[in-house]
């Protein structure tokens, strides 16, 4: 990333609480010019809160927000939403219900923008649609109004509260998609919060997990899936389990075999494995036995009990043959080490 | 045509254009024929004498003609209608601000503000006369106390006041319910667009402010159009008291049949036009999930809230009640036995209470092929209830008046024929409150009885009724209590000897003895409020 370039948003240290609940604690973040980045967290740990400090309709108790350099907010003053340079897509869509597509898209712009407001509508795949009412459209096209009435007056970041919680399963995975390259071919920065990890891993370049109003780890959503900061965020984003292990130099000894270690823990640690590292071969020998499956088509997910009675789940290929009462070995690719503590 | 608010509570928003709880379901079934002669024998008998008064003064010739164009009505009509506009102009101006401040800003003790600015609602508007009259004036209380006479209040300006006090809290309580439902987000949006908070107000927040606003001014054009207290007692010409006059003093009735056809025809151009202010808009979506952050005021905001808050406190309610208690107080001291007509207090509580009954039995059959068999039948039977509840009761009167006297003998100035009408009157109120009702009553189990075997008049009087019952309990209060208040109809229709609270405040003050008006007004007001306050403005707290 060029040095020169000063990064879309940056939240230093921000502190918001609500009466006894703390909202954010300590939050900071910085998001690349031109990247998409998922806030990921469970419900309640406060990502809205930093949307809506970042957007400027929450004041924040403590800390800064930088906007493309310049400060919008810390301990001395606040720019008010209108001033920030910020294109909001709310959860809900918020369009204003008296107005048309065309006026939506036109409200935050000079008087006579006829052009951008089409080239808009067309970019967001709605050409022509500009006489409508919002209450006219499918939940799809009201959130590609949304879209474009956020991206219009080309704000220097959007952000998008929840945006796809609306929309049925079908229709989510294809606005996912076309949000994506909707806001590539913008060129605008994003931040959008979420609650689905497999949303947030399958969107955004970056990916900020939040927790308790702090950000805790931020990464690809290859690094986030692969290497979990802590248990809890690898339990958060994908499926897993733990197991104990006791580490030395380079290398972690468990009850399920060795595997090497690129920390440099020593003593007691914890192991996670996800499903779709652990490979069961058939052989009437083996040491586990297929106990359970459950067929999803595209893939299976097998419960495997191991010769202590300890239970293991693994994904393969819907192809595999391998059917419950079958004997197997277990082959581990690779495993996520913690400290015991953690 | 439009459905009064605030006098109901309606159901959950619907004047906002908020989706009611329940989408109407019509039943599988069609409705039984029963209860659809049932439905239009209840409607139909009151559009009869309206019925008849237009064919009576379209039969009526020349006098018609000359009524209708003399120079008097032509300068009527306009005084009416500029008179209609100022009250409601500054209702709406009333109302709208008071709900702002007590939703939107962080004013303190908005609750108890809230009860306090609503409950005018229950104080009728020759009440409210009275205090002005008998507060003001060389002869009025001020001046007795302190010996400094305050300017004397009479004519258009008190009467304007008067209206004004009676009509805001129709407003208030309806933009209360439209501020409460709007969802922030939508300023928001605008704020982030690059709009200032008065730009956002402005261009969002107003707009949709806009079918509730229109709504209460409805209902306030329609009050201050249709009152005859008041402005009787202000002693300003606008139609109803011409209507009056004109009835009381001449012979031929024939002109006040033609000035309350007009009047009719003003009214319905009011609801016509209230109808055209709805755009094409369509607001929908469920209520907000958190109400927007509060507007903090300045010092000198909250100063002028405060003032303002508080004058109209001061003149809509305290000033009523203090008077009253006022004069009561010095009546007793004075050595006056009270003049209370315990006659005056049973013909009240008899009248209202069989016009509720009588109105609650007649919305059941409306209220259940309204919701739940929905059509172009039912849509004008529920029109036609919302056009009889809109319309002046002093024009309904005369033309029951007309109608039984030439057709129906020995009803003519029967207690009968009196709850009858009122019952007509208020029908919009009960079934409003029952349609509230019944939107919440699932179908499913009224076909799930169908479905055991039970017909559908079974089903009804053990499923439907027994689960809407509170429902409609709600309207027949409503109907008691505006039945309470009405004057022009209990005075051209009631039968000899027959007297209510309403017609004796009226009587006493028109002949300026303030004082012997006290104690009927009091009783009035004490009815009216316990019950108002349970049924509408605690509810209305809640939403």
């Amino acid at each position: 990333m060029n040095r020169m370039v000063p990064p879309a948003i940056h939240c230093h240290r921000l502190t918001k609480s609500f009466g006894d609940a703390m909202a954010l604690d300590d939050f900071e973040l910085e998001v690349p010019t031109g990247a998409i980045l998922a806030l990921l967290g469970p419900s309640g740990c406060g990502k809205t809160t930093a949307l809506r400090v970042v957007a400027g309709f929450e004041r924040p108790d403590r800390g800064a927000v930088e906007i493309a350099g310049r400060t919008v907010v810390d301990g001395t003053m606040s720019l008010p939403p209108e001033q920030r340079r910020v294109g909001m897509v709310f959860q809900d869509y918020a369009l204003f219900p008296h107005m048309s597509v065309g006026a939506n898209v036109a409200y935050g712009l000079e008087r006579g923008s006829d052009r951008r407001v089409g080239a808009v509508l067309d970019l967001v795949g709605l050409g022509g649609l500009g006489e409508r009412m919002p209450h006219e459209l499918s939940g799809g096209e009201q959130q590609r109004v949304a879209l474009a009435r956020a991206l219009a007056p080309e704000p220097a970041v959007i952000l998008l509260d929840e945006p796809f919680s609306n929309l049925d399963a079908t229709l989510r995975d294809r606005m996912r998609r076309d949000v994506r390259s909707i806001l590539t071919e913008a060129e605008a920065t994003a931040i959008f919060v979420t609650h689905d990890q497999e949303e947030a891993l399958a969107i955004a370049d970056v990916v900020a997990v939040m927790r308790d109003g702090t950000v805790q780890q931020v990464g690809t959503p290859r690094e986030i899936y692969r290497r979990p900061a802590t248990p809890w965020i690898g339990e958060f984003v994908g499926e897993s389990e733990f197991i104990d292990g006791h580490a030395d130099v380079g290398r972690v000894v468990t009850s399920m075999g060795t595997f090497p270690q690129f920390g440099d823990l020593r003593g007691d640690v914890r192991v996670m494995i996800r499903p779709e590292w652990v490979h069961p071969t058939p052989a009437t020998d083996g040491a586990a036995v297929v106990v359970g499956r459950e067929y999803y088509g595209h893939d299976q997910l097998l419960v495997i009990e191991l010769a202590d009675g300890r239970r293991i789940t693994s994904r393969i290929g819907s192809n595999s043959f391998v059917s419950p009462g079958d004997r197997v070995d277990i082959g581990i690719d690779e495993v996520v080490v913690f400290p015991d503590s953690a | 045509m439009s459905e009064p608010v605030g006098l109901a509570p309606a159901p959950a928003g619907s004047e906002t254009g908020q989706p009611v709880l329940a989408p109407p379901r019509p039943g599988v079934h069609g409705a039984p024929r029963w209860m659809w002669v049932l439905g239009f024998a209840v409607v139909l008998p009151a559009l009869v004498p309206i019925g008849s008064l237009v064919v009576r003064v379209f039969g009526g010739g020349d006098v018609v003609i000359d009524t209708i164009l003399a120079g008097r009505t032509m300068a009527l009509l306009v005084r009416s209608i500029v008179f209609t506009l100022l009250v409601t102009a500054a209702a709406a101006a009333i109302g709208v601000t008071a709900a702002w401040l007590l939703v939107r800003s962080d004013l303190p003790g908005k609750g108890t503000w809230t009860v306090l600015v609503s409950l005018p609602l229950v104080i009728p508007s020759y009440v409210i006369a009275l205090a002005l009259l008998s507060f003001f004036g060389g002869r009025g209380l001020f001046a007795d106390v302190t010996g400094f006479a305050l300017p004397s209040i009479s004519g258009g300006f008190g009467a304007w006041l008067t209206l004004t006090l009676s009509t805001y809290p129709y407003v208030f309580l309806v933009a209360r319910a439209a501020f409460r439902n709007l969802d922030p987000a939508h300023e928001e949006a605008a704020r982030s667009l690059g709009a200032g908070a008065w730009r956002a107000f402005r261009t969002v927040v107003l707009p949709q402010l806009r079918p509730a606003v229109a709504a209460g001014s409805l209902l306030a054009a329609l009050y201050t159009l249709s009152d005859f207290g008041g402005v009787s007692l202000m002693g300003f010409d606008v139609f109803t008291r011409v209507i009056y006059a004109q009835y009381q003093g001449r012979l031929d009735r024939t002109p006040a049949a033609v000035l309350a056809l007009v009047l009719i025809a003003l009214a319905l151009v009011i609801v016509w036009g209230e109808q055209r202010t709805r755009g094409r808009a369509a607001y929908f979506g469920t209520r907000p999930r958190r109400l927007p952050p509060l507007v903090k005021l300045s010092r000198r905001g909250r100063a002028v809230a405060y003032g303002g808050l508080g004058v109209l406190t001061f003149a809509g309610l305290a000033l009523p009640i203090g008077v009253l208690s006022a004069w009561l107080i010095r009546g007793v001291a004075g050595g006056q036995t009270i003049d209370m007509r315990w006659g005056a207090v049973a013909g009240s509580l008899t009248g209202s209470l069989v016009a509720a009954v009588l109105a609650m039995a007649a919305a059941l059959p409306v209220v259940v092929l309204a919701v739940r068999h929905p059509g172009a039948a039912s849509r004008w039977l529920r029109r036609a209830v919302y056009v009889i509840f809109s319309l002046p009761h002093i024009t309904v009167a005369l033309a029951v008046v007309f109608f039984a006297a030439n057709y129906l003998g020995g009803l003519y100035q029967s207690f009968t024929l009196l709850v009858l009408v009122y019952a007509a009157l208020f029908l919009a109120q009960a079934v409003s409150a029952g349609e509230a009702a019944l939107l919440q009553v699932d179908p499913n189990l009224e076909e799930a009885s169908r479905g055991l075997g039970r017909g559908s008049l079974a089903t009804l009087w053990n499923i439907t009724v027994p689960l809407m019952w509170k429902g409609l309990l709600v309207g027949g209060a409503l109907v008691f209590l505006t039945t309470m208040k009405e004057l022009p109809a209990t005075l051209l229709l009631r039968p000899t000897g027959f007297d209510t609270l309403a017609v004796r405040v009226w009587s006493t003050t028109n002949d300026l003895f303030y004082a012997r008006a006290a104690a009927p007004a009091l009783v009035l007001l004490l009815v009216s409020a316990v019950p108002m306050y349970l049924l509408v403005i605690r509810p209305r707290r809640a939403l």
